[in-house]
């Protein structure tokens, strides 16, 4: 099954750069006028010049086949907007990107998966429902108001450390906590009202027990699946949770490319987003087999 | 999820209001005179360090290829130095790079100074200039200075420290045009792409500031410049930080982590003012050298009559849209010349916000219905604004406003190709200020005559604007171009609003300006 999974990657790679590419062209604007913008010196010759030395003069199909061609040695040609290396741009915001999006994560599985345990224990007493309700508040409760609630209360701003990136992942987990403590509820409750939860209280197993050793090995799979599903929404960054908190990642990069018709970066930014993806689904596949003993068998 | 929003926003500021109500004392404010403002007193010392907003990282740090107001900002007279220099609110042009000038009507000779080094310790000659110069002219590169130096016939250096611009007519605005132009070391760029040479990302210049570090999207700094030819700067470095929303700008500089923030977010003075944090802190009100404006579409249909574009003019509310906007903090502007200026005929008064007089007019030029495209910026808050209120002020006369909103992108393309009925925008403007590329119909095509204005009288004015030399008789022509703009409305003129600097206490001799700040003024107080 993990073969299969690798053989299909190629060609979904093709596939979203393609996509890609004819999107980001199909949509109306140009880079050359996008960055001369409305200076005086703007000339026929100044636009041309720029459009040659880009090669957008070039037709698609030439500029789609050069750019994979490139692109396979890992070069994504330079940022129409200030004439890096797109590689070399991503290399700059990838570190901020990749410690937030795992540290969300951790946050999010972290808090959600004994929050969604405990709410299920607890099904239908009153302390329970009011948690429920706490959760969906915090759902309404968008990325931008929590930064600056969180900026006004003293979080830091800048740079690298600690301090920025828990205030940053923080932010960016509430909803994703939320997400999977009410989908971690629903498997469990699911879970013990299965048979062989019965069996296990029969056999005279204590709440806790039937809750840990039994019930949430199996209640835990879909949020295995989930991870899947979540790891691309975080790393393809947050524009909000950046400008806040003054992250450089890949979040007001991809932003800033789209207002500036920046193909390159945006082809890059989209392969690097889905050579990431495709990682976090293998990874949620990988462990999917080494949680459930049944898929393991399956795929010997 | 906005609502959700703006009511968390209200309460985290309530709070803040609270504190203020407890101790009365917020920031000093002062309303700066027309030659500009700043806190002088106390002998001037060296050393320290200043943090200073920027809104937006920089592309490149060369102003040849990017039309960025905050690499000019960063590089223009602090790292990168020009031939002259011009005072940001007289005008008057002092010897920078160019010690000493000759001008008539046939050629400007410049005299350079001698002794001066680049960063790198290279030597600057006449050779970087006429670089320079030569680059700035060439078409291909686009550099939005190529239309000021449209008056030279050739460049030529005699010697090492020469320069002669020859002329093919009279150039009035060329010294001006050199006080903007950061002069390029020739050896740093021969022969490089001038967006992907180093230098453009580590600028060698030299200026009283040399150019040490850029952390992208965080920071850029600068340092004195021991090695300086003239007076040396007090400041030891500066730190140009990127703070991209100006709420957050606003919150860092509360907590002190700024020094010196350019620009109150909008909306927010009146809270500022009672903000019990900043006391001490200075508040520079003052006004820049723009101005906010509807351009017409004079190609289509209808709006080639100055009777309609008068009568749009008098259905909006102007007074309103400076109330909604800049809660009232702008003053409202007749034309296109920058207000206080010999060249600004004060004469004239706004049109009146008067909707029976603009039905009239619009009857008289026999139009019945009219529907109009507006395209404006998306994600710009006033220009929103500006658009809602213009509906509802149009529907009153049954001309019905479509507002497009694309982003910047797409706007740009579509004033280029005239693919609009009105839109909106701002123009920042030069002291002694030339409109050729925005008013005269040969511009249409390929310069900021996005109106597709045709008016022989205009075109007229505005070549005569250029050949002339004489100050006096340049300002008077100036004074009946503005009365003729008046007249025919091809734009219709909203308002300049004011800017609010916020300098924390220790800040003395920053002079904030349409232009910036000359940073080599400055120094930090104990």
């Amino acid at each position: 099954m993990l073969l299969k999974r690798l053989a299909l990657i190629p060609p979904t790679l093709v596939g979203i750069t393609l996509a890609t590419f004819l999107l980001v062209h199909l949509a109306p604007g140009d880079p050359a006028t996008a960055r001369a913008g409305n200076g005086r010196g703007v000339s026929a010759e100044s636009l041309a010049a720029f459009r040659h030395a880009y090669g957008l003069d070039r037709p698609l199909a030439a500029r789609y086949a050069a750019w994979l061609g490139r692109s396979l040695t890992l070069d994504f040609g330079d940022s129409l907007v200030d004439g890096r290396p797109v590689r070399a741009k991503i290399a700059e915001a990838l570190p901020s990107t990749l410690a937030l999006a795992l540290l969300a994560t951790l946050f999010a599985y972290g808090l959600a998966v004994p929050l969604g345990c405990a709410l299920a224990a607890g099904d239908g007493r009153r302390w329970a429902r009011a948690g429920s309700a706490i959760l969906y508040l915090g759902y309404a409760l968008p990325a931008a108001a929590a930064a600056m609630l969180l900026l006004y209360a003293g979080a830091p701003y800048g740079g690298r450390g600690a301090g920025v990136l828990t205030a940053g992942a923080a932010c960016l987990s509430i909803a994703a906590i939320v997400r999977l403590a009410r989908y971690q509820r629903g498997a469990l409750l699911a879970a013990l009202r299965a048979d062989y939860v019965l069996t296990a209280r029969a056999a005279g197993a204590g709440p806790a027990r039937v809750i840990l050793r039994h019930a949430l090995r199996n209640a835990l799979l879909p949020m295995v699946t989930l991870l899947g599903a979540e790891l691309p929404a975080l790393l393809s960054g947050s524009v909000i949770v950046e400008q806040v908190f003054g992250l450089h990642g890949l979040g007001w990069l991809g932003f800033e490319a789209v207002l500036q018709r920046d193909y390159p970066m945006l082809l890059g930014l989209a392969t690097v987003s889905a050579v990431v993806t495709l990682a976090g689904v293998l990874a949620a596949d990988a462990a999917y087999g080494a949680i459930d003993p049944r898929l393991r068998e399956h795929r010997a | 999820m906005r609502r959700a929003l703006v009511l968390l926003l209200l309460l985290a500021s309530c709070k803040r209001g609270t504190e203020t109500r407890a101790a009365a004392a917020g920031p000093t404010i002062i309303n700066c005179p027309e030659s500009g403002c700043a806190a002088n007193d106390g002998p001037a010392r060296d050393g320290g360090e200043l943090r200073v907003h920027v809104e937006a990282e920089p592309a490149i740090l060369c102003d040849l290829v990017e039309h960025d107001v905050w690499s000019r900002w960063i590089v223009e007279n602090q790292v990168a130095e020009t031939l002259f220099y011009q005072d940001p609110f007289s005008g008057a042009l002092a010897p920078r790079l160019a010690e000493k000038f000759e001008l008539d009507d046939k050629a400007l000779t410049l005299h350079l100074r001698a002794g001066v080094r680049w960063h790198d310790g290279q030597p600057f000659t006449a050779a970087d200039v006429v670089f320079t110069l030569a680059t700035a002219r060439d078409p291909k590169v686009g550099a939005d200075q190529a239309a000021d130096l449209a008056p030279v016939a050739a460049i030529r250096a005699p010697d090492e420290k020469t320069v002669v611009l020859e002329l093919a007519r009279p150039a009035p605005f060329l010294r001006q045009a050199l006080a903007h132009i950061s002069i390029l070391p020739e050896h740093a760029y021969r022969g490089l792409d001038l967006r992907k040479a180093p230098a453009s990302r580590a600028p060698i210049g030299t200026g009283p500031f040399r150019f040490a570090a850029w952390h992208s999207g965080e920071e850029l700094v600068v340092e004195r410049n021991p090695d300086y030819w003239g007076p040396r700067a007090h400041l030891e470095r500066i730190r140009f930080r990127v703070v991209r929303d100006r709420q957050v700008a606003y919150e860092l500089y509360r907590r002190g982590e700024l020094d010196v923030m350019f620009r109150l977010p909008a909306g927010r003075f009146d809270e500022a003012r009672t903000d019990a944090r900043l006391a001490g802190h200075r508040l520079l009100a003052w006004t820049m050298r723009t101005y906010f404006f509807v351009v017409w579409n004079t190609r289509r249909g209808p709006l080639g009559d100055p009777r309609v574009r008068r009568a749009l003019t008098m259905l909006i509310d102007r007074a309103r849209f400076t109330q909604i906007a800049f809660a009232g903090h702008a003053r409202p502007v007749t034309g296109p010349y920058p207000p206080n200026t010999p060249s600004y005929d004060a004469a004239l008064h706004p049109w009146p916000y008067d909707p029976d007089a603009a039905r009239a007019l619009l009857a008289e030029a026999g139009v019945k219905s009219l529907k109009l495209t507006f395209l404006v910026t998306a994600g710009s808050r006033t220009v929103e604004q500006l658009a809602t209120l213009m509906k509802e002020d149009l529907a009153r006369a049954g001309v019905e406003l479509d507002v497009a909103m694309v982003d910047f992108a797409v706007q740009l393309d579509r004033l280029r190709h005239h693919a609009f009925d009105a839109s909106a925008l701002q123009w920042t403007m030069s002291l002694e200020q030339d409109n050729f590329t925005m008013f005269h119909s040969s511009q249409a095509d390929a310069g900021q005559n996005y109106g597709a204005w045709k008016n022989p009288d205009a075109d007229a004015l505005l070549e005569k604007i250029r050949a002339t030399s004489d100050d006096d008789a340049r300002h008077a022509l100036d004074r009946r171009f503005h009365a003729l703009v008046h007249r025919e409305q091809p734009y219709t003129f909203l308002s300049a609003p004011e800017v609010q600097t916020l300098e924390a206490p220790r800040v003395r001799g920053l002079r904030p300006s349409t232009d910036g700040f000359n940073f080599a003024e400055a120094w930090i107080a104990p």
